[in-house]
C-alpha cells in the first residue's frame, strides 16, 4: 500500500481508527483493511513509522497491556490533541473531497 | 505527574518496545492465518510478507519513538527539578529557624565577598574603556635616586614627546584640578581633570554628548574656555538634558562652554573609583586652578603631569624605551638644572592599574582582603554543613529507608543539594543586598574632609556575576558533604540504631572544635579591637585639648581664589568678621587661617637667636597660625604671660609673635620668652614676642603639647580665613547664618565648608570611629558566624547522643545534669577561645596603643566586659539546643525506636 497510500492518509485513518477506542497495532492494521474492503491493503509495517510519529507528536499515547489472546501488546489511544487533529484533517479531507468530486462530475457531465 | 518515588520508575528502551510490539504483531497474524489451516513455516513467511520492508519499517519507527523519548527525558528532567525545588521550598518552610540563620549567614559572607570583589573591581580591574589598549603605554619621569620611580612630568618634556611622531601616533596628558563652580544660589568646589585636547582621541573614546576638544582649543592660553562635563555631573547638575550644550558655567570665576558630554564609563582617568565632573584643555589651566597662580607650565622642573601615548603601528616597546632612554641623555645634558639623574620611564597601559608604585601593594591588599572575606565565607559553610549534619542524623532513618525501597542515591543527593542551592541563591541576593549598603556605608563613611571625593563602587555585571559563583558554590559546598554523607549507602547499621555512625565521625568533630576555637578567638580579638576604640572615643570627648571645642560653630571661607591681594583679603576678612559678629545671636568671633585639629598644619621655618636648627637643617620648623585678636578669647586659650593681639597689631605696626607654653619651655629654658625675637626663613623682619599662650592639641589628639607660633593675621598674607563664632543661637543655625551671610558679602567666595565645631573634631576621631567600625563589623560577623557554628555542632553531638542521654537519665540523672553536661562540652572551645583572643588581643593593644586617647591600651572595661558578653551570646547558642537533650524521653531514647 505504501506506494498508493500518503503518509498523512494513514496517518489520518489511524486517527479515525483510533477515535473510537484504544487498539494495539495488528488491530488497527485488520480494521483499515476490513472497513476499505481491502481497497486499502496497508502493508502492515507501515503502521508502525505512522504510529512512532503520532506518538511524538503527542497525537496519540501508547501503554502496554494484554490482547485478547494473552499477549503483551502496545495500545494505543488519542489524546485530546490528536482528536483535535482529527477533526480539523477530516474537515479538511472532506473539503479536498468535495472539490474533487466536484471538478469529475463537470467533466462527466 | 505526581511520584513520590522516583526511583520506582524503569527507564524504557525505546527499540526494545518497537521491536517487541512488531514481534508481537507478526504472531497475532500467523495465528490467525494458522488457524485459517495454514502451516506454521507458511504462515509466518505470509505474516511477514503482509507487512512489507519490515526492517525499514522498524527502523523508522524506531527513529521517532528514539526522539520521543529524548525530548521526554528533558520534559522529565526539568519536571525532576521542579520537584526537587518544590520539596526544597518545602522544607525551607518547615525549618524557618534554619533558613533564617543559613540566609542570614550567606548573605553576610557573600556579601562581604561582593563588596570586596566590587572595590577591586572598580580600582583594580575596571577603568576606562579604551581603543585598542594593547598599542597605550604610560610615560613617566623617574628620578629614581631621588626615589621617585614613576613620577609625573613637565608640560615641556610632554611637548618634547608630541614631537615623536616616529614613535607615538599620539601622546596625550592629563592631571587632575580643583576649582570653584559658580551658580546663582552657590559656589561649590568642583575636581576636574586638565587634558591635552587630543587625550579622548588618543584613548579612542567617545563622547556620550557633543564633541571632545579640538585642537585650536589646545593651542593658545587662555582663549578657549570650554570644558566636558562628567556624566554624573551632567545628570545631577542638569538631569541629563542635552541641551546643556552651548551653555555657559563659571567654573573658577570664567564663564565655560559646555561643549560635550563623557560617556558614563569614564569617570576618571587619575584616579580609578573617583568621578570627575568635568575635563578641559590646559590651556585654560590659568582660569581652573584653585589657589590662581599654582601651575608653571613653562617650566621642566615642575612635574604634574601624566602621560599616556599611542604607539605607532609597529613600533615596539623595546624600540620606544631606546629612544627615550636617548631622549633622557639628551634633557640630561641640554637641562642639568631640571634633569639632573631623571629620565624618561615607559610601562604598557595593560600593566598599571592606577600607578606603578602603588599597584603592587594594592594588588597584594586586594588578594589578601579577598582570601579573608573567602575565609569568613568558608567558614559560614562549614558552620552550615555541621547544622545541615545534626538536622540529617534526624533523618537518617527516612533516608535509609528510601535507599533501601530503590531511591537512587544521586536523586537523594540531588534532592538535599537543591535544598542547599537554593539556600545558597537566596543567600547571595540577600547578600547583595548586603554589599550595596556596605558599600554605600562605605562611600558616605568618607574622612569628613571638604573635598568631594566621589568615589563610586557599581554593582556591575562582572560583580553579579561572580556573586553568582560564589552563592553556587557556597550552596554546593555546605552541602555535599552533608548530603554525601546522609546517604551513604551503609544501611544496616543506621536502620538497627544510631551507634555505628558514631565512630566515624570523632576526627570531624575535632575538626569543627578547632573551627569553633578560631572563630571565637577571632570575635573575641576583633571585639576587643573595636571595644578600645570605642571606649577611646568616649574618653576623648573628655580629653583636654587647650581649647574649648564644646560648642560655637566654625566657617571656612578660601578668600585668595578669588585672586584677592593681600590687602583686599584682610579687607574682606575684616567684614566677614564685622557681619559674623552683628549676626544675632551671636556674641563672639574669632578667625584663624587654619583651626587646631583640622586637616590642614602650616610649619615654616625659623629662626632663633641662640637656638641650634636640627642637624643638617638651617632652619628650626615650628608650626604657626595667623589669628584674629579675639581667637585666645574666643577659642579659651589662656594667656600664661604678656599679652594676647589687639587691634593695634596691624599691618605696619610692630611685628609681634605670640608663642605656645611648650615653644617657650623648649626654646627660652628657664627664661621668660616675652620679649625675645625670632625670625621668619630668610626674611629679616623680626617679630617680637609679646605673650605665651596656654599649649593646644595642633594636629592630633594623640600628641605631646608642641611648639607652636601666633602671628596676629593682619601682619600677614592669610590664604582664607576659618570663622569661629560662638553665641546663643544653636551651633548649626550659627553655621547656616555664616554661610548665607558670606554669600551676601561676595558671592564668589568659595566656603569649603561650614560646620559646628564639635564637628570639626570628627576629622580626628576618623580614624578610630572608622576603626571602631570595622572592628566593630567583623567583629559581629565572626560572632554570628561563630554561633551558628556552635549551635550546629551542640544540635549535632545532642542528636547523636539521645540514647546516651536516655541511659544517663535512666540511672537517675535529672535534666540539670544533662543540660550542665551538654554545656560543659559546648562551652569549653568557646572558653579556649575566648582565651586565645583574649591573649592575642593584649598584642593588638600595644598595636593600636598610638591611636588610643585617654584610657589604657588595657583598659579594664573593655577586657573584662567583652569576654564577658561573648560568653554570654555563646551560652545561650548553646542552651537552645542543649536544653533538647533534656528533654530526652529516657524510654523512647532506649527503645533505639
Amino acid at each position: 500500500m505504501a506506494g498508493d497510500l500518503y503518509t498523512g492518509t494513514l496517518e489520518l485513518l489511524i486517527l479515525q481508527v483510533l477515535s473510537g477506542e484504544p487498539m494495539h497495532g495488528y488491530r488497527i492494521a485488520h480494521w483499515i483493511r476490513g472497513r476499505s474492503r481491502g481497497v486499502l491493503d496497508v502493508e502492515q509495517g507501515a503502521l508502525y513509522p505512522a504510529l512512532h510519529r503520532l506518538n511524538r507528536k503527542g497525537l496519540i499515547a501508547g501503554e502496554w497491556g494484554e490482547t485478547e489472546t494473552g499477549r503483551r501488546a502496545r495500545f494505543y489511544r488519542l489524546t485530546e490533541s490528536g482528536r483535535a487533529a482529527l477533526e480539523e484533517e477530516l474537515a479538511r479531507w472532506q473539503e479536498h473531497a468535495r472539490a474533487v468530486a466536484a471538478v469529475l462530475g463537470k467533466v462527466e457531465g | 505527574m505526581r511520584r513520590s518515588f522516583r526511583a520506582g520508575s524503569f527507564r524504557p528502551d525505546p527499540a526494545r518496545d518497537v521491536n517487541e510490539e512488531i514481534q508481537a504483531h507478526l504472531e497475532e497474524e500467523a495465528e490467525g492465518l494458522m488457524a485459517r489451516g495454514m502451516v506454521r513455516e507458511e504462515a509466518w513467511k505470509k505474516a511477514r510478507e503482509v507487512m512489507g520492508d519490515l526492517e525499514r519499517y522498524e527502523r523508522e519507527a524506531r527513529r521517532h519513538a528514539a526522539a520521543r523519548e529524548r525530548s521526554h527525558r528533558w520534559m522529565d528532567r526539568f519536571d525532576a527539578l521542579a520537584q526537587d525545588l518544590r520539596y526544597a521550598l518545602r522544607r525551607m518552610a518547615r525549618n524557618p529557624a534554619f533558613t533564617a540563620v543559613a540566609v542570614l549567614s550567606l548573605a553576610l559572607g557573600i556579601g562581604a565577598n561582593s563588596a570586596i570583589f566590587s572595590i577591586v573591581n572598580t580600582i583594580l580591574l575596571g577603568g576606562v574603556p579604551m581603543r585598542a589598549p594593547e598599542e597605550l603605554v604610560e610615560v613617566y619621569t623617574s628620578e629614581a635616586n631621588q626615589g621617585y620611580p614613576y613620577s609625573v612630568s613637565s608640560v615641556p618634556d610632554l611637548m618634547d614627546l608630541r614631537e615623536r611622531t616616529d614613535l607615538f601616533s599620539g601622546v596625550a596628558g592629563y592631571e587632575a584640578f580643583l576649582s570653584r563652580y559658580e551658580t546663582d544660589e552657590a559656589t561649590d568646589p568642583v575636581v576636574g581633570e586638565l587634558v591635552t585636547h587630543d587625550l579622548f582621541a588618543v584613548l579612542g573614546i567617545q563622547p556620550a554628548l557633543g564633541r571632545f576638544f579640538v585642537p585650536e582649543e589646545g593651542r593658545t592660553p587662555g582663549t578657549h574656555p570650554v570644558v566636558v562635563l562628567g556624566h554624573s555631573f551632567w545628570q545631577s547638575r542638569f538631569g541629563g538634558d542635552a541641551s546643556v550644550l552651548g551653555r555657559s558655567l563659571r567654573v573658577g570665576g570664567t564663564p565655560f562652554i559646555v561643549v560635550g558630554v563623557a560617556p558614563r564609563e569614564v569617570q576618571s582617568l587619575t584616579a580609578p573609583g573617583f568621578t570627575m565632573d568635568m575635563w578641559a584643555p590646559y590651556q585654560m589651566a590659568g582660569a581652573l586652578s584653585f589657589d590662581g597662580d599654582g601651575y608653571q607650565f613653562d617650566s621642566r622642573g615642575s612635574q604634574s603631569v601624566l602621560i599616556r601615548a599611542r604607539l605607532q603601528p609597529g613600533v615596539t616597546l623595546e624600540e620606544v624605551r631606546a629612544a627615550l632612554a636617548a631622549m633622557s641623555a639628551q634633557h640630561q645634558a641640554a637641562y642639568p638644572d631640571s634633569w639632573k639623574g631623571k629620565e624618561f620611564s615607559v610601562l604598557p597601559t595593560s600593566q598599571v592599574s592606577i600607578h606603578p608604585i602603588v599597584d603592587g601593594p594594592l594588588k597584594g591588599a586586594a588578594a589578601l582582603l579577598l582570601s579573608a572575606v573567602a575565609l569568613v565565607l568558608l567558614i559560614a559553610c562549614v558552620n552550615l554543613a555541621g547544622f545541615l549534619l545534626a538536622r540529617a542524623s534526624g533523618r537518617r532513618k527516612e533516608i535509609a529507608l528510601r535507599l533501601a525501597l530503590g531511591a537512587r542515591r544521586g536523586a537523594l543527593v540531588r534532592q538535599l543539594l537543591a535544598e542547599t542551592l537554593l539556600l545558597g541563591l537566596v543567600g547571595g541576593a540577600a547578600g547583595l543586598l548586603v554589599a550595596r549598603s556596605v558599600l554605600k556605608a562605605l562611600v558616605t563613611f568618607q574622612p569628613p574632609i571638604p573635598f568631594p571625593l566621589n568615589l563610586q563602587f557599581v554593582l556591575d555585571g562582572r560583580v553579579l556575576l561572580f556573586t553568582a559563583l560564589v552563592s553556587g558554590a557556597a550552596g554546593l559546598l555546605f552541602g555535599l558533604v552533608p548530603a554525601l554523607q546522609s546517604t551513604r549507602p551503609d544501611l544496616a547499621p543506621t536502620l538497627k540504631d544510631e551507634a555505628g555512625a558514631v565512630t566515624g565521625s570523632r576526627r570531624r568533630i575535632t575538626l569543627q572544635k578547632v573551627l569553633l576555637v578560631t572563630q571565637v578567638a577571632f570575635s573575641t580579638l576583633l571585639l576587643l579591637g573595636a571595644g578600645l576604640f570605642l571606649r577611646s572615643l568616649s574618653s576623648a570627648q573628655d580629653m583636654d585639648l587647650g581649647f574649648s571645642a564644646r560648642d560655637g560653630a566654625v566657617a571656612w571661607v578660601l578668600v585668595n581664589m578669588i585672586g584677592a591681594d593681600t590687602e583686599e583679603t584682610e579687607s574682606i576678612i575684616r567684614t566677614l568678621e564685622e557681619r559674623a559678629l552683628a549676626i544675632p545671636g551671636v556674641d563672639r568671633v574669632a578667625t584663624a587661617e587654619m583651626l587646631p585639629l583640622g586637616i590642614g598644619l602650616q610649619t615654616t621655618n625659623w629662626v632663633i637667636p641662640g637656638v641650634e636648627p636640627q642637624p643638617g637643617e638651617e632652619y628650626i620648623d615650628i608650626r604657626y597660625n595667623l589669628v584674629s585678636a579675639t581667637y585666645f578669647d574666643v577659642m579659651g586659650i589662656p594667656m600664661v604671660a604678656g599679652r594676647a593681639f589687639t587691634s593695634e597689631d596691624r599691618a605696619g605696626s610692630e611685628a609681634v609673635a605670640i608663642v605656645s607654653e611648650a615653644a617657650a619651655r623648649r626654646y627660652w629654658p628657664g627664661e621668660s620668652a616675652l620679649g625675645k625675637e625670632i625670625r621668619r626663613g630668610s626674611r629679616d623682619t623680626p617679630y617680637r614676642i609679646v605673650g605665651v599662650a596656654g599649649d593646644t592639641k595642633v594636629w592630633t589628639l594623640g600628641e605631646e603639647f608642641q611648639p607652636y607660633v601666633y602671628l596676629a593675621r593682619p601682619q600677614a598674607t592669610p590664604v582664607g580665613a576659618q570663622i569661629i563664632a560662638r553665641g546663643t543661637l544653636p551651633d548649626a543655625q550659627i553655621a547656616g547664618q555664616l554661610r548665607r551671610m558670606i554669600r551676601e558679602v561676595d558671592p564668589r567666595l568659595v566656603i569649603m565648608e561650614t560646620k559646628t565645631l564639635p564637628e570639626h573634631l570628627s576629622i580626628q576621631l576618623f580614624p578610630p570611629r572608622a576603626a571602631a567600625a570595622l572592628l566593630g563589623a567583623f567583629g559581629l560577623l565572626a560572632l554570628i558566624l561563630a554561633t551558628t557554628g556552635l549551635y550546629g555542632s551542640v544540635a549535632f553531638s545532642v542528636s547523636r547522643r539521645t540514647r546516651e542521654m536516655g541511659i544517663r537519665m535512666s540511672l537517675g540523672a535529672n535534666a540539670g545534669q544533662v543540660v550542665g553536661m551538654v554545656l560543659r562540652g559546648a562551652m569549653s572551645p568557646v572558653a579556649a577561645g575566648i582565651l586565645l583572643g583574649w591573649l592575642l588581643s593584649l598584642g593588638l593593644a600595644q598595636v593600636i596603643r598610638g591611636f588610643l586617647y585617654g584610657i589604657s591600651a588595657l583598659d579594664p572595661v573593655t577586657f573584662l566586659g567583652v569576654p564577658a558578653v561573648l560568653a554570654a551570646v555563646a551560652l545561650a547558642a548553646a542552651l537552645v539546643p542543649a536544653r533538647r537533650a533534656s528533654r530526652v524521653d529516657p524510654v523512647r531514647a532506649l527503645r533505639a525506636e
